[in-house]
């Protein structure tokens, strides 16, 4: 049976704003689900009305099973890590991490064995008499996780958890949380606008965009698989390119016409879809990731070759990889190719394109064509 | 060229050093002066009696009457205000219509002169035509007992005194972060665990500036007293700045009251000190 069940929630607000729109979701128990998208999507306000610091409009909300829309924050039995980790200032650690069993009234002694396991866990056992103002960013979070966790708690609500701290420990402390999440197994709601992260600890990834839900799956399945435009500009780092052009049968070649860069011969699996679609005649976007650009032909393909001549505007190296980046049509593309790739900033240099790999975007509904059900053959 | 310098800047410090000479620092060394004579009724100073006159007020139990009073009344006039601006200032912490309208209520008293106050309870005190006896249905005679008159004066300033009070601990409370109320409530605590554990000691060092401005408040209420009561009824009210008042400017002994504002100076110094003493290890921020 699923953990939590969303069904239909809904924000807005009093004057008629809609923070979130009828957001469906089953979360499954030990699953750990990660809420992203670019900020005022909605994402936070979600976590907050599963964690009842929010009124939630409409919609229904199930922990267990019990319906909870109307249930204090402490009868949820939930726990929540806040972006700016909510530490007790007046308190030494200790007493921060045991709040949430002494306002329980816990007996003492329950009360230290569990903190003492905690902080052994999270290696904050020579700090638990400091305040939080003598720690370092990653001792608080450590601190905040600590007392989340201490209650054992049904669910584990994480509101951009590691947004606060620098990229080097950010990295870290992410791996840590995934081990936590291994060894204590409860479910966990992750909130952030880092797609990084979200792709590498969630179990399940919901993308947001202006209070809707895009698209809830495994991390692999969205990169691979993007139901729209906006998921698939979304998730990956550099993000996807997009080329717009007219898909037209030239002289009894599938083609598609961009603007300046000519015609480009359509592969069939594609061509298939195009038309089985109607698409013939219309313009569409294709997309294309950064490492789906070549240096060099992919070899002899049936599937079709494109290239394109560009010009190199700038060249980042960041070690194995380089990411180029080019203008086509005056919109901004970027290419990940080897870290030992000699083109340099300025070149004019011919790149091919893996035909496998593109999708295509309808321009009105920016749903992704190739994904539409029924098409795969 | 360094000498002319610092002429500059002592140039800059003149006229606030001769307002504070003026007012402050000639007063209170003509009062530590005065204290150790005799006066005419000029209030000058006619004949050396050393230590006399503080011999004199150990001696009287009028003076020491007027310490307790003084005691009974600071004690009283803190606890109530203080309780008075925190219960306000906590009411007013959240948003709600009509937020203005108490705010401004709470914060009125700071603004009322002492005196018009005082005019303003006596009529309500009045033991005929006054409203408190007449909601209440009694017929005491609240400033003429020496029963009630303590208190009145007492209540009166205590609530002069709580607007400012409720405009502290208002700053104070919204210098505490809002989202470790949200994080107690989903640890579960209760309204009152918040308060006892959060809000107290989030309020602690604006708590300690609070009672220290108070305590030095009330030690030297004036205007009250004089309108209500006149320190009476007897001297139940005969606060230790009345009495001075009284002994300066009724009796013309000039040299009495010096030697008794020098001591209630000292009470007033060694207070402060002592609290800050103790808020070095009390008061964490």
């Amino acid at each position: 049976m699923s953990e939590i069940i969303l069904r239909d929630i809904c924000k807005s607000y009093e004057n008629g704003f809609q923070a979130v729109k009828n957001f469906n979701l089953e979360i499954e128990k030990g699953e750990l689900i990660v809420f992203v998208g670019p900020s005022g999507c909605g994402k936070s306000t979600t976590l907050r009305m599963i964690a009842g610091l929010e009124d939630i409009s409409d919609g229904e909300l199930w922990i267990g099973d019990k319906l909870v829309n109307y249930l204090e924050p402490k009868e949820r039995d939930l726990a929540m890590v806040f972006q700016s980790y909510a530490l007790y200032p007046q308190m030494n650690i200790y007493d921060n991490i045991a709040f949430s069993l002494q306002v329980r009234k816990v007996p003492k002694k329950e009360i230290d064995k569990r903190v003492h396991h905690v902080a052994e866990l999270l290696g904050l056992e020579n700090l638990l008499r400091q305040r939080p103002k003598n720690l370092s960013g990653g001792q608080r979070q450590r601190v905040a996780i600590g007392n989340a966790i201490i209650r054992e708690p049904k669910v584990l609500l994480m509101d951009e958890p590691l947004s606060n701290l620098d990229a080097k420990l950010r990295t870290q402390m992410r791996v840590e949380l995934a081990n936590i999440h291994k060894a204590l197994g409860n479910t966990i709601i992750y909130v952030t606008h880092d797609q990084t992260e979200a792709m590498t600890l969630g179990d399940r990834i919901v993308v947001m965009n202006q209070g809707v839900v895009q698209q809830a799956d495994a991390p692999q399945n969205l990169y691979d698989y993007p139901v729209n435009r906006f998921v698939a500009g979304f998730i990956g780092s550099p993000s996807m390119n997009f080329i717009k052009g007219l898909v037209i049968e030239k002289v009894g070649i599938p083609t598609f016409c961009t603007e300046n860069d000519g015609d480009i011969p359509i592969p069939d699996f594609l061509w298939k879809i195009l038309k089985r679609q109607g698409y013939v005649g219309r313009n569409i976007e294709l997309g294309i990731r950064p490492e789906h650009f070549l240096e060099r032909p992919a070899g002899a393909d049936t599937r079709g070759e494109w290239k394109m001549e560009v010009t190199v505007t700038a060249r980042e190296l960041l070690g194995a990889e380089v990411i180029l980046h080019f203008n086509h049509n005056g919109q901004d593309c970027c290419a990940k190719v080897s870290g030992d790739s000699l083109i340099d900033k300025g070149d004019k240099v011919t790149l091919w394109i893996d035909m496998a790999y593109i999708s295509a975007f309808d321009l009105e509904t920016q749903e992704n064509i190739t994904l539409r059900k029924g098409v795969f053959s | 060229m360094k000498k002319l310098k610092n002429t500059g800047a002592y140039a800059y410090l003149l006229p606030s050093f001769l307002i504070f000479g003026i007012f402050l620092f000639y007063p209170f060394f003509k009062t530590l002066y005065l204290s150790l004579f005799k006066t005419n009724k000029m209030g000058q100073a006619k004949l050396f009696v050393g230590l006399g006159n503080y011999k004199e007020l150990l001696q009287s139990s009028s003076f020491w009457n007027s310490l307790a009073v003084t005691l009974i009344f600071v004690v009283i006039v803190v606890a109530v205000s203080m309780i008075l601006g925190l219960t306000t200032a906590v009411l007013c912490n959240k948003t709600f219509p009509g937020i203005r309208f108490f705010s401004t209520a709470y914060a009125l008293p700071m603004a009322i002169a002492s005196s018009s106050a005082a005019m303003i309870f006596k009529i309500m005190l009045h033991p005929s035509v006054g409203i408190i006896n007449k909601i209440f249905h009694l017929d005491i005679n609240w400033v003429s007992d020496p029963k009630y008159a303590l208190i009145c004066v007492a209540v009166l300033t205590a609530w002069l005194n709580s607007g400012i009070n409720f405009l502290y601990f208002s700053a104070g409370l919204s210098n505490i972060d809002e989202t470790i109320y949200e994080r107690a409530s989903v640890d579960g605590a209760s309204s009152f665990q918040k308060f006892y554990r959060l809000t107290l000691p989030g309020l602690a060092p604006m708590m300690f500036y609070t009672l220290v401005v108070n305590i030095i408040q009330a030690f030297q209420s004036f205007g009250q007293v004089k309108i209500l009561t006149q320190g009476g009824p007897g001297e139940s009210t005969n606060l230790i700045v009345y009495s001075i008042y009284r002994d300066a400017f009724f009796n013309y002994r000039f040299g009495s009251a010096a030697a008794q504002s020098v001591v209630l100076f000292l009470i007033v110094l060694v207070l402060t000190l002592v609290m800050f003493k103790i808020e070095k290890k009390g008061v964490k921020y």
